[in-house]
Formats: structure tokens, sequence, C-alpha cells
């Protein structure tokens, strides 16, 4: 093909591209949304959205602001807090999602519906669930950083290898939800606000709150049943994801181990009598040990094994936190590590979807090593 | 008329990306909806039945394509050979267009409406289109190194996480997982184009084995790919609009950096783009012996295709369409082609090698 051919080629195709059709909203047109927040009100939603502003050198706090608007429907609310900012909502940069405590008592699943069909909002966003209402998780500025929605990620996503941190996205929470047992938690986030100075000149007009991720908010078949407190969450997360970093505090013959995880994680295996096995292996460093009289001693690995009985009692505290989870839901009706589904692919066409809950034994062997 | 033959090497890689490209993307969460865990199993059969299809085609392809039956039948056969073929090769380019326009324009950018977005793919396919089934398969090696980067990317930043349990057990869809691809049979069998090729030319070394061998071994990697996706996904299948990208994103997605899924969705554009290039060459390849233009073919096929945004404006009528009874067309039509052509040829081709064709065309 003649050279002069090709380039009439393309300078047709970037004239098409340019003139037709295409909408061009400039950035300043746009409301940047960074996390979003859905509460249940008495009509409708409530639909938060924390907006990322150009940065002006007047204002005192980062470029961002907090809108809340109502609806009908998610999508209406939405479109009320566009109307208010007077731009055009953009989620390709929405990470954060937080369900306040009213919507995940009977609707978590309806209202994430629109967050899942917006293609923009990725699938692989974090999903939280509020102990009060989302739109005081989003207006609360944290102690330690900018923004909550940021904050957010950076705490249960990116640390989210902690022992003590349960971080989902929408795509964990779906599946799960999508499954025999539909058993399903999310990370439980309170804010509080602080008392006195953190982290520098605290000002009168914009208080700052500390978020606590301890709790987890535990789901059956969509809805809301029990939270699980710090120990639950551990137990959860022990199963249920591979953990990197976090404490342990074991006691043996009178003394006090605390050791910090290097890994934990768990491999589950069914059976078709409906016994679940979980075999969890633990790597921990020995950090310090608390004397009878009170006194701590730094110490390692050799100090760990001179005392034959501490993996033991390690193991018992790891196996117990896991069992402590499984038991507090199971008073719910919440099958939390999923066992219906391990059944299922056990059992086949036999699987009992009434009663497997009920037959379930689970065994936890927890292997330890020291380094 | 530009050569039409390409050496094994290249053929099989044009083979490889007909197999490939399209089972890609939507079809993993069509097939899921009726086969559930077993979508594996599905395609499963769906590429042991394109294989075997393939068996003519690639016959048809080593022993000149489709040019040969008008050489040796005359206008006619050919006519009513190729006629169907060309039907089949504009239905599927309208709709796999349609596709990349919604996957652009809904997904990919907030401003781009689908007509412009399938305007402008038709350009870029016409012009690849007119250099040739060389210049085509140039294309595809070159996008060959896009497909490392979507690991490489992954690995460093992604967080993949896949439960193989969710696959279990077995078979327990019944005749659903066999046939759950029904849905999705429209983005199968889209080996059409290659009958239009002659492959072999001066190739002593490799034979008709090493087209079967490369794409037996991308079957085997799109089965994976199912499996591996219903592994990830689950029930949830609805959550993915487009398995490659999904999947692609390895479970991540941040503040610094984003999504991870660029290097998929570049790879799927990049072949996509191919794919359909491919076909609207097909469709001058097959009309020029009947001494149709080919520039001018290129570029009457390119803005049919350019309609596919004006028709079909977003993913949702597209699939009404394609899972209407016009899958059914596209499939049986390829089949029953490659088979016919393939016995005429043997009829009076016998084994005369497709170089000699490919030489007197």
């Amino acid at each position: 093909m003649r050279r002069i051919y090709k380039w009439i080629a393309f300078a047709l195709a970037f004239l098409l591209f340019l003139i037709l059709g295409s909408e061009t909203v400039p950035l300043a047109d746009r409301a940047v949304v960074m996390g979003i927040g859905i509460d249940k009100i008495e009509n409708g939603y409530k639909v938060t959205a924390q907006i990322i502003m150009p940065t002006d050198s007047e204002s005192k706090s980062a470029g961002y602001i907090v809108l809340s608007g109502d609806g009908e429907s998610v999508s209406e609310a939405l479109m009320s807090v566009s109307i208010e900012a007077g731009r055009q909502l953009s989620m390709s940069h929405c990470n954060a999602v937080v369900l306040g405590f009213e919507l995940i008592q009977h609707d978590a699943v309806n209202a994430l519906d629109y967050m899942v069909r917006n293609a923009y909002l990725s699938e692989n966003a974090l999903i939280v669930a509020a102990a009060n209402t989302a739109e005081e998780v989003l207006n609360a500025k944290p102690a330690f950083a900018e923004m909550s929605s940021l904050y957010l990620q950076t705490m249960l996503t990116k640390y989210g290898y902690y022992s003590i941190r349960s971080g989902r996205n929408i795509k964990d929470f779906l599946v799960s939800h999508n499954t025999r047992s539909q058993g399903n938690w999310l990370s439980l986030t309170t804010v509080t606000e602080t008392a006195g100075e953190v982290g520098g000149e605290q000002s009168a007009e914009e208080p700052e709150f500390i978020f606590s991720f301890d709790d987890t908010a535990v789901f059956k078949g969509g809805d809301y049943v029990t939270k699980l407190d710090e120990r639950g969450t551990r137990g959860i997360n022990y199963v249920e994801k591979h953990i990197k970093e976090g404490s342990i505090v074991a006691v043996c013959d009178g003394k006090i181990y605390t050791y910090f995880i290097e890994n934990i994680k768990t491999q589950k295996k069914f059976s078709d009598d409906y016994s679940a096995a979980f075999s969890t292996r633990a790597t921990l460093i020995l950090k310090e040990i608390q004397s009878d009289d009170g006194t701590t001693s730094t110490a390692n690995s050799i100090d760990s094994e001179r005392n034959p009985g501490i993996k033991a009692a390690v193991a018992k505290v790891i196996a117990d936190d896991i069992r402590y989870a499984y038991e507090e839901s199971k008073k719910f009706g919440v099958d939390i590590f999923g066992l219906g589904e391990g059944f299922y692919g056990a059992t086949g066409k036999n699987f009992d979807p009434v009663g497997y809950f009920d037959r379930a034994v689970l065994e936890i062997e927890v292997k330890v090593d020291f380094v | 008329m530009e050569n039409r033959s390409l050496r094994v090497g290249a053929y099989s890689l044009i083979s490889a990306v007909c197999a490939a490209v399209f089972k890609l993307s939507i079809l993993p969460s069509l097939v899921s909806q009726d086969a559930g865990k077993d979508a594996w199993i599905s395609v499963t059969v769906i590429a042991a039945l394109e294989i075997i299809t393939l068996v003519p085609v690639v016959f048809v392809s080593f022993h000149g394509g489709l040019q040969a039956i008008k050489e040796k039948y005359g206008n006619i056969v050919y006519t009513a050979i190729i006629v169907p073929i060309i039907a089949v090769l504009m239905i599927k380019t309208l709709v796999y267009l349609a596709e990349v326009n919604s996957f652009c324009g809904s997904y990919l950018f907030y401003n781009e409406s689908v007509e412009n977005v399938g305007i402008v793919f038709s350009i870029a396919a016409a012009f690849i289109a007119v250099t040739g089934i060389k210049g085509i398969s140039r294309a595809a090696t070159i996008a060959l190194w896009s497909i490392p980067l979507i690991f490489i990317v992954g690995l460093a930043f992604g967080e993949p996480a896949a439960d193989f349990s969710k696959l279990l057990p077995v078979g327990v869809t019944g005749l659903k997982g066999f046939a759950g691809i029904d849905n999705g049979l429209f983005f199968t069998f889209d080996m059409a184009p290659l009958m239009l090729i002659s492959a072999g030319e001066n190739d002593e070394k490799l034979s008709q084995g090493t087209v079967f061998s490369v794409t037996g071994v991308i079957y085997v990697l799109i089965i994976l790919f199912f499996a591996a996706f219903t592994a990830v996904f689950g029930g949830a299948y609805y959550l993915s609009p487009h398995a490659l990208s999904s999947m692609g994103s390895f479970n991540v997605v941040n503040t610094e950096i984003g999504a991870v899924d660029w290097p998929a969705i570049v790879a799927w554009l990049s072949f996509a783009l191919i794919q359909i290039s491919l076909q609207i060459w097909a469709v001058t390849a097959a009309l020029t012996p009947l001494g149709f233009k080919p520039k001018i073919t290129a570029v009457v096929a390119a803005a049919v295709a350019a309609t596919s945004g004006f028709i079909f404006k977003n993913i949702e009528k597209t699939l009404i369409f394609a899972e209407s009874m016009v899958k059914y067309f596209t499939v049986g039509i390829t089949v029953v082609c490659a088979v016919v052509a393939a016995i005429l040829i043997k009829i009076k081709v016998g084994t005369v090698k497709g170089a000699e064709y490919a030489a007197n065309i």
C-alpha cells in the first residue's frame, strides 16, 4: 500500500476519533470519587461520596470534600450527589466501599448490586462494614492520614496481612455469598474521636478520629447476624488469609511467651463423612519472655526450643482462636469457614444441604515452627 | 493479488489466535450460567469438536486453500461455498467488533461512544487487512510479546487467589456441564478464515502436525483458564463481563498503581483487532478470485463492520443476537463448508501440496 494512503487512513481515523460524538468532560468537571458509603434510610438509601478536589493553598484540609445524597435506589442517591457536586461522578478511582450498620442488617447484597454493575468500579475494591453509619466513617478524618477512604485501603488492603485485620474486596464477599453456606464476613470499622492531640496540632474545627478494625461483622445469606471480637477476627484470618504480621501470646510453665507472626496459613480438607480437617502451619519469632516475677527479657528461638511444652501451648492458642470463631458463628447458624461448599465437593449428589452443619466435625491441627 | 500463503509456523500462530481470542472474554461468564463449576468441561467438549473440525480446515489450507476449488471446479461451485462463509465472517465481525466497542466504551473509557470505537477500530482493521495475511501474521507475532507482560506485572503487583476446590465435585451438573457452551456457541468455531490461507509454503520441516500441536496446546491453556476462572469467581461469575481483564487484575486494585489489568487489556485488544482484521482479509481473499479488487473489498467490509456500533449499542443487545439461532448458523456453515471443501479438494486436487497453488494463483 502506498505510504500516502496509510497516512490518509491514520489521519482519517484520528479525525473521526476527535470529532465524532466524543463527549469531552474535562477533569475540572468531574468529581473523582475515592470512597463511597451506603446507608439505609427510611425511604431508600443515603450515599456518601468522598470526592477528591484540586488542592487549594488556603484550604486547611486535604483536597477532598464529602457529599451525601438520598434516593429510593443507590443510583438515584448517587445522582443526587452528582447534582449537589455539579459534576459528573467518576468511579474509576473508587477503591473503598463502606456499608452502614443499618444497611447490613438486611440489604448488603442488594445495595452492592449497583456497585457490581457499574463497570468503572473494580470488583477488587475494598468493602467494609461500619459499626454506625458509612457517612460517619467517610466524614471522619483519620488521626494518621488525610482521607478515611485511603486510610481504610492502607490498613485493610495494603496491610491486610495482619492477624487482626480482615480486609475483603467486593469479589470475595459476593463469591462467599454465592456458595451453599452463604457464610460471610466483613471488617467492622469503628471510629472514635480522639481525646487530645494525636500526631501534631489538633484543630478544634477539625476533630480527628481513631479507626478500629478489630471486630468482624458476620453474615448469613447476605444479612448481618452477629459480630466477632478481636479473638474471632484472628480465628477467621488464621484460616481464610495468609497472615504475615501479628502477635501471639502463650503461657507455659508460668512464663508468658510473646511471639511475632512470620507466617500462618491453613489448608482445608473435607471428607464425605462430614469431617473437616484444618491443617494450620505457623512460623513464629519469639520476642520476649515474661517471668513469674514480672521481669521480661528479650529472647530468641533457642529459648523457645529449651521449653518442650511451648510449641503445644502456642498451637493451642491458635487452634482455640480458630475454634472460637467457628463456634461463635455456629451459634447463629453461620458456616463461617465454608464447610458446606467443601462437603459438597466431597459428597457430590449425596450432599445433605440441611443437616450438614449439624453433622460437621471440625478437627484443627496446628504445626508450629520457630525461627 | 497479494500472496495469501503462509509458512506453517505463522499459520499455526493464526490458528491459535482464532482458537483463543474471543473465548477469553465474555464466554467464561456465559458458559458458567448453565454449566456452573463444570464450565471447563463444556469448553473441553467444544475444544475437542473444534480440533476435529480443524482437520478438514487444515487439509484445505495445505492444499491451496479455497482458491483451489475455483481452479478445479469453476466459479459456480466456488461461489456456492464462499457466499455462506462470507456471511459467517461478516456476522462474526459485526458481533466481535460490537463486543470490542462495548468493552472500550463501557469499561475502559468514560467519554467514548460505541459508535466511535467501532469506526476507528474498523479503519485500523482494514488497514491491517490490506497488508495481507503476512502482515496480519507479523502483527500477531509482535502482539505475542504482550502476553508475558501480563504475568510479569501480575506476579509483581498482584495477589492471585484461586481456590481450585470450587471445581469439585467434577461433573455434578450432568448434561449442563457438557452442553453449557450452548449459550456461548457463537463465540466458538472461528476457524473459517483459515480456509482462505494457503499453508506450507516452502516448509519442509514443519507439517500439519505442527498446526495441531500448537493449537492443541492453546486449547489446553483455554481449558485451564476456564478452570482458573471458576476457581476465582465460583458462583459469582456474573461479576466478570470480560474474563481475561478480570483475571488479569490478579485480585488487586490500589490507589498507587490502580489496577494491574492493563497488560491483559492491551494484549486482548491487540489480538481482537488482529482477529477482526483476519476476518476482513478473509472476505477480500474470498472475493478476489472472482474479480473483486481487494482494497475496495476490504474498505467495504470494514465499512459494514463499522456499523456494529450503530446496530449493537450495548453488550446486552449484542448477546441477544449472538444467543439467537444465528449461533447455529455460524457454527453449521463453518463445519459444513470445511467438510465439503475438503472433500472437493480431495477428489480433484488430491495430494498436490498448497505451495504450488500459492505460486500459481
